[in-house]
C-alpha cells in the first residue's frame, strides 16, 4: 500500500499522540514499509586484481576512491597448525618481531622510528592455516610502508635485544587475568573440536614464550617467508606505480617450499559438555560446536546460508523461550583440518541451563523434522547477498586473497555471492546441518560465571576444565 | 522553498574538503548531504544533543536507557491497533511510574508493590497481543537496513546502513520514532540496561566512576553513561518521558548522510519527513565544572592508582597540544612505559572522559604490581611525567598518528557520517577536513607537559581489598 492510501486512512484519527508531548504530525502519520523498495539483488562486487610473481608470491589490489587511507595486508601461509609442537605462538612471534626486531638496512630502532614516522602499527592476527598482518596508513606514506613490508618478508634481522624485549612483552601478557582468559577460551575451543591435532590443540603457555630462541624463529621464518608463501593484499586511495614499484624487491623472495597442510583426523562423535568456570565474567557464553569445511568445499555457499538462518532465527526463538540470550553470533570456518562450526550466545547465570536446554531441544527438533522451507532460504540468501554488498572494498579484496592462500579452492565473497543462485532448496541446507550440528556429536562448551551444581550431565559427558 | 537555508559548502572551504551539502530545515533540524561513490549504499546518523551530561542525581543512565527503547517502535510501527494499544500502554506506564516511586521511599517490600506487581504482569501480557515492540527493527531489518545507536555523556547518535533505495524508508522511519516514540517492553529494557552496567563493572571502571565522582562532584560528568546501578532500577517511562521532551528536539539535532544517493531527492525527502516534526523548547545543556584538585583513597578488587588532569574540550583550538601528549603518552616507548624500570612498579595507561565536548579529565591509570602500594605507583608516574622531555622524533610520530585516526574516521560511510554530524553539532563540520597538529611545537607540547603536576592532578589511590 503506498503513502496516499495510508493517509487517507489515518488522517481520521489525527493527532496521534504517543505520550505526553510526543505526537506524530498528520503529515508523518503513514507507514513507512510503504516507501520500502523491494530489495533488488545487489551488483556483484568488483573483482579486485591479481597478479603472481616470478617466485609465486601473490599481489592482489584494488584501488578505492572514496578511501582517506590506504590499507596494506601481508598473508602468509603459516598458521598456528604449522607451529612446531612445543612452540605454540610462533607464527604470531615471527611476524610482530619482523617489524620491530629491525630488517633489511635498518637496525630494530630505525625500523621502530620509521614505522612510528607514518604510524603504521603492524596489527597480527594468526588462524589455523594462515596468518597476516594489516596495515593502514595515510596515502601519502603507501610507497613508504611498502618498502619497511618488503624489508620484513625478505631480510628480517630478529636482533637479539629487540627479541628478548619482545619476548619479555609476551611473558608480561601473561600476568593479565584476560589474556589467560582468552588463551585459555582459544584452547577450549581448539581442543573441543582438533583435539586429534597436536599443533592446533597445544595452549600457548608462558614457559614456551620464555624458552623461544632467536634461531627457532629464524628457522620457521625461512620456512614460512617463501615466495609461495605469501600473498600482498592492498586497498583503498593508493598510487599503482608504487605498488608496482614495490613488488620488484618482494619478487627477491626465495622461492624454495610451499607450505602444505595436512587434512586432520576425524571430527568428536561423542557429545561432551566442556565446563569452564570464569567467575571474573558475569554471563554465561555457551558455545554449540560442530565440524566445519574443509579448503575445497562445495557447500560453502550453503554453509553460510545456513548460518544467517542459525543467526536470526536462533536468538528470536531463545529469546522467546528462556527470556534471556543476548549476541548471538554463528559462523563456519575454514580448516585447514576440519574446521569447525559454531553457535555461540551469551545468557545470564539464572537462566543459562535452561537456555542451553532450548537450543538443543531446537537444534533436535530440526534434526528429527528439517523445519526450513523454500521462503527462508530465500530470505536467508537474499540476506547474505546484501551483506556480501556491503562488505567494504578493504573486505572484499581481502576475502578474494584469503580465498587464493587457501590454494583458490576456498570461495571468496565474489565467488560465494555467485555460488548463491545454487542454493535454492532447503534440502541443501540441512546436509550441511546434518554435517555441522549432528546433535549427538556436538562439542558444548559453557564458560562464564554459571552454577557448577546444577544437572549439567543431562546434556553428556562433561569435562570440567581446570581454572587458570 | 522546502527548506529555509541551503548552503553548499563553497567560498571558504579549503581545497581538499569534498562537497557536502549542508540543510537547515524549517524547524532548526541540521543535515549535511554527503554523496559519493559507494556501491549503491548509504549510511545516515542522527545526533541528538543529549546524553549523559543532562542526567541529574537520581536519574543517572536515562539517556542510555532511552536510546534502548527508542527500537521499540512508533504509534504506527509495533502497534496493532494504536487506539487499543494506546490505553494499554498508558496503564503500565502509569503502575511502573508508580512501582517507581514507592521503590524510591523504600517500600519495595511492601504488599503494595506486590499487588502492582502482580497487575502489571497481567497488563503487560495484554499489553504484549496489542503490540509487537520488535516491529520497528524487524521492518528494518527486512528492508536490509542495519541499525544500531550509541549513546555517550555529550551526545545520542543513532545510525543506519542502507541500499539507496530504502533511504526513503529509512528517512520517514527515523523522523517518526524521533517525533513520537513509543517505549513498549520498558521492564526488558531496563533489564538489558542493568544487565550492561553488570558486564562492565571491572575494578577499573568502578575506579574511574569514583574518579569522575572526585573531579566533577555535583555536574553532570559526575558520573559515567551507564549510569548508577540504584538509580537504574527505579527509572520509570515518566521519567524517560520527560527527558526526551526535555532534551530532544529537531533544533538540537543534526543528521548526515554519506554514501550513494541523489542529494536533490534526498532534500525532498527532508522536507516530507524531519522538517514536519515541530521544535520545541529544549533545556538547556549544563556546563561541567572540576572540582579543585584532590587526592582520596578507594577500594576495589585491585590494586590501581589513578592520576588525572583537566582536558580542554575536543572542539577547543587549544586541545591540539593536549591531544598530542595524549598520544605520546600511549607511546610503547612513552614516558609511562616500564615505570621504576629494573623493578617495575605499575603498568600504566591512560583515559580520556567521561565526556570529550567540555572540560574533562585524561586519566593515567596504572595496575599496581605485588609488592607495592598505590602510593608508590603514583609517585612513580609523577616521576616520569616530571622528567618527561619529547623529542622531536616523538612529536612527529605523534602529530602521524592523530592525523592517520583524522583520516580513518572519514574513511567509512558510518564514521564519516558520525564524525561529520558530531563536528557540525561543535559548531563546523569541516573541521573535520582540518588537521590541527601541523603548526603545533615541541614548546607548546612541553607547556602542556610541566603543568602534569601534583598540584594540578586529582589522585586516587585503589586500595586492593576482596
Amino acid at each position: 500500500m503506498r503513502r496516499c492510501t495510508w493517509l487517507l486512512l489515518l488522517t481520521a484519527c489525527a493527532p496521534m499522540v504517543a505520550g505526553p508531548g510526543r505526537v506524530l504530525p498528520p503529515s508523518l502519520q503513514y507507514d513507512p514499509a510503504s516507501f520500502g523498495e523491494e530489495p533488488t539483488p545487489p551488483r556483484a562486487p568488483k573483482p579486485p586484481m591479481q597478479t603472481t610473481l616470478s617466485n609465486g608470491l601473490q599481489v592482489t589490489w584494488l584501488r578505492d576512491r572514496t578511501a582517506t587511507v590506504a590499507r596494506a595486508s601481508v598473508l602468509v601461509r603459516c598458521g598456528r597448525g604449522d607451529e612446531p609442537v612445543g612452540a605454540p605462538g610462533q607464527t604470531e612471534f615471527m611476524l610482530s618481531a619482523a617489524f620491530t626486531a629491525g630488517a633489511g638496512a635498518r637496525s630494530a630502532s630505525q625500523q621502530h622510528a620509521a614505522l612510528g614516522a607514518i604510524a603504521a602499527i603492524p596489527q597480527v592476527h594468526v588462524d589455523d592455516g594462515e596468518s597476516w598482518v594489516d596495515f593502514v596508513v595515510a596515502p601519502q606514506n603507501f610507497p613508504a610502508l611498502l618498502e619497511l613490508v618488503a624489508d620484513a618478508l625478505q631480510s628480517p634481522r630478529y636482533e637479539a635485544e629487540a627479541f628478548a624485549r619482545e619476548q619479555a612483552a609476551r611473558v608480561e601478557l601473561f600476568s593479565s587475568p584476560s589474556f589467560r582468559q582468552s588463551m585459555k577460551r582459544r584452547h577450549l575451543h581448539a581442543t573441543a573440536i582438533y583435539g586429534s591435532v597436536p599443533a592446533l590443540s597445544q595452549p600457548r603457555t608462558v614457559e614456551a614464550d620464555r624458552a623461544r630462541s632467536v634461531e627457532q624463529v629464524r628457522a620457521y621464518a625461512t620456512r614460512c617467508l617463501q615466495g609461495p608463501n605469501v600473498m600482498l593484499a592492498v586497498t583503498g586511495d593508493f598510487e599503482e606505480p608504487a605498488l608496482m614499484a614495490a613488488l620488484r624487491p618482494l619478487a627477491a623472495l626465495p622461492a624454495q617450499a610451499k607450505v602444505t597442510h595436512e587434512k586432520a583426523g576425524s571430527p568428536p562423535t561423542t557429545r561432551t559438555l566442556w565446563l569452564s568456570a570464569q567467575p571474573t565474567d558475569s554471563r554465561v557464553t555457551i558455545t554449540l560446536l560442530g565440524p566445519g569445511l574443509a579448503p575445497g568445499s562445495r557447500e560453502r555457499a550453503a554453509a553460510v546460508v545456513l548460518m544467517a538462518l542459525m543467526q536470526s532465527s536462533l536468538l528470536w526463538n531463545l529469546r522467546t523461550r528462556s527470556g534471556h540470550a543476548y549476541s548471538l553470533e554463528a559462523e563456519v570456518e575454514m580448516g585447514p583440518g576440519t574446521g569447525a562450526s559454531f553457535v555461540r550466545f551469551t545468557t545470564r547465570s539464572e537462566v543459562a541451563l535452561e537456555a542451553l536446554r532450548s537450543a538443543l531441544h531446537l537444534l533436535q527438533s530440526a534434526w528429527e523434522r528439517w523445519p526450513v522451507d523454500d521462503e527462508d532460504v530465500t530470505r536467508a540468501v537474499r540476506d547474505v547477498r546484501a551483506w556480501l554488498a556491503r562488505r567494504s572494498t578493504f573486505e572484499r579484496v581481502f576475502d578474494a586473497a584469503r580465498a587464493r592462500m587457501q590454494d583458490g579452492a576456498a570461495v571468496d565473497s565474489r565467488d560465494l555471492f555467485e555460488k548463491l543462485d545454487d542454493v535454492k532448496s532447503p534440502s541443501q541446507l540441512s546436509v550441511f546441518f546434518a554435517h555441522a550440528f549432528r546433535p549427538d556429536a556436538l562439542q558444548i562448551i559453557v564458560s562464564g560465571a554459571f552454577d557448577p551444581n546444577l544437572d549439567w550431565a543431562q546434556f553428556g559427558r562433561v569435562v570440567k576444565v581446570p581454572g587458570q | 522553498m522546502m527548506w529555509l537555508v541551503a548552503a553548499v559548502a563553497m567560498g571558504q572551504v579549503q581545497t581538499a574538503t569534498p562537497p557536502i551539502e549542508l540543510v537547515t530545515l524549517r524547524n532548526g533540524m541540521q543535515w549535511l548531504l554527503y554523496a559519493r561513490a559507494d556501491d549503491g549504499h548509504v549510511s545516515g546518523v542522527v545526533t541528538v544533543r543529549a546524553g549523559g551530561v543532562d542526567e541529574r542525581e537520581g536519574q543517572t543512565g536515562i539517556a542510555h536507557l532511552l536510546e534502548h527503547l527508542a527500537f521499540a517502535g512508533t504509534p504506527i510501527t509495533g502497534a496493532r491497533s494504536w487506539s487499543l494499544e494506546r490505553p494499554r500502554h498508558e496503564r503500565v506506564s502509569t503502575l511502573l511510574d508508580t512501582r517507581a516511586r514507592l521503590i524510591r521511599e523504600g517500600k519495595q517490600t511492601s504488599l503494595e508493590v506486590t499487588a502492582l506487581t502482580t497487575e502489571l504482569v497481567a497488563a503487560e501480557q495484554y499489553w504484549a497481543i496489542q503490540s509487537d515492540p520488535t516491529a520497528y527493527t524487524r521492518m528494518m531489518f527486512t528492508h536490509g537496513v542495519r541499525e544500531n545507536a550509541w549513546t555517550s555523556k555529550d551526545t545520542t547518535t543513532y545510525w543506519g546502513d542502507f541500499p539507496k533505495a530504502q533511504l526513503h524508508l529509512w528517512l520517514g522511519a527515523e523522523a517518526q520514532r524521533f517525533a513520537a516514540p513509543v517505549f513498549r517492553n520498558f521492564a526488558t529494557e531496563q533489564d538489558i540496561v542493568i544487565q550492561e552496567w553488570v558486564d562492565r563493572r571491572t575494578p577499573l571502571s568502578q575506579s574511574l566512576e569514583a574518579m569522575w565522582a572526585l573531579a566533577f562532584d555535583g555536574s553532570g560528568y559526575a558520573w559515567g553513561v551507564a549510569g548508577r546501578e540504584a538509580d537504574l532500577r527505579v527509572l520509570s517511562p515518566g521519567e524517560v518521558a520527560a527527558f526526551y521532551e526535555q532534551h530532544y528536539a529537531p533544533s538540537r539535532a543534526v543528521g548526515c548522510l554519506v554514501g550513494d544517493f541523489d542529494v536533490a531527492q534526498a532534500r525532498a525527502w527532508l522536507d516530507e519527513t524531519f522538517a514536519q516534526i515541530p521544535d520545541r523548547p529544549t533545556h538547556p545543556i549544563p556546563k561541567v565544572t572540576a572540582s579543585n584538585p584532590r587526592v582520596a583513597t578507594h577500594r576495589a578488587t585491585e590494586a590501581l592508582s589513578l592520576v588525572a588532569f583537566q582536558w580542554p574540550s575536543v572542539f577547543e583550538t587549544k586541545q591540539a597540544a593536549f591531544q598530542l601528549v595524549g598520544a605520546m603518552l600511549d607511546m610503547e616507548d612513552g614516558p609511562l612505559h616500564g615505570l621504576g624500570v629494573s623493578e617495575p612498579i605499575a603498568a600504566a595507561t591512560t583515559n580520556e572522559g567521561p565526556g570529550m565536548s567540555q572540560v574533562h579529565l585524561l586519566v593515567v591509570t596504572s595496575r599496581v604490581r605485588a609488592g607495592h602500594t598505590p602510593r608508590e605507583a603514583r609517585a612513580a608516574v609523577l616521576a616520569a611525567l616530571a622528567n618527561w622531555k619529547p623529542d622531536e622524533t616523538a612529536l612527529v610520530r605523534a602529530r602521524a598518528s592523530l592525523e592517520l585516526s583524522r583520516l580513518m574516521d572519514l574513511d567509512s560511510r558510518k564514521s564519516a557520517a558520525t564524525m561529520l554530524a558530531q563536528r557540525q553539532l561543535a559548531g563546523d563540520w569541516r573541521d573535520a577536513w582540518v588537521s590541527p597538529w601541523r603548526d603545533v611545537s615541541l614548546s607548546a607540547v612541553q607547556a602542556v607537559i610541566d603543568g602534569l603536576v601534583l598540584d594540578k592532578a586529582w589522585v586516587l589511590d585503589v586500595e586492593a581489598a576482596p
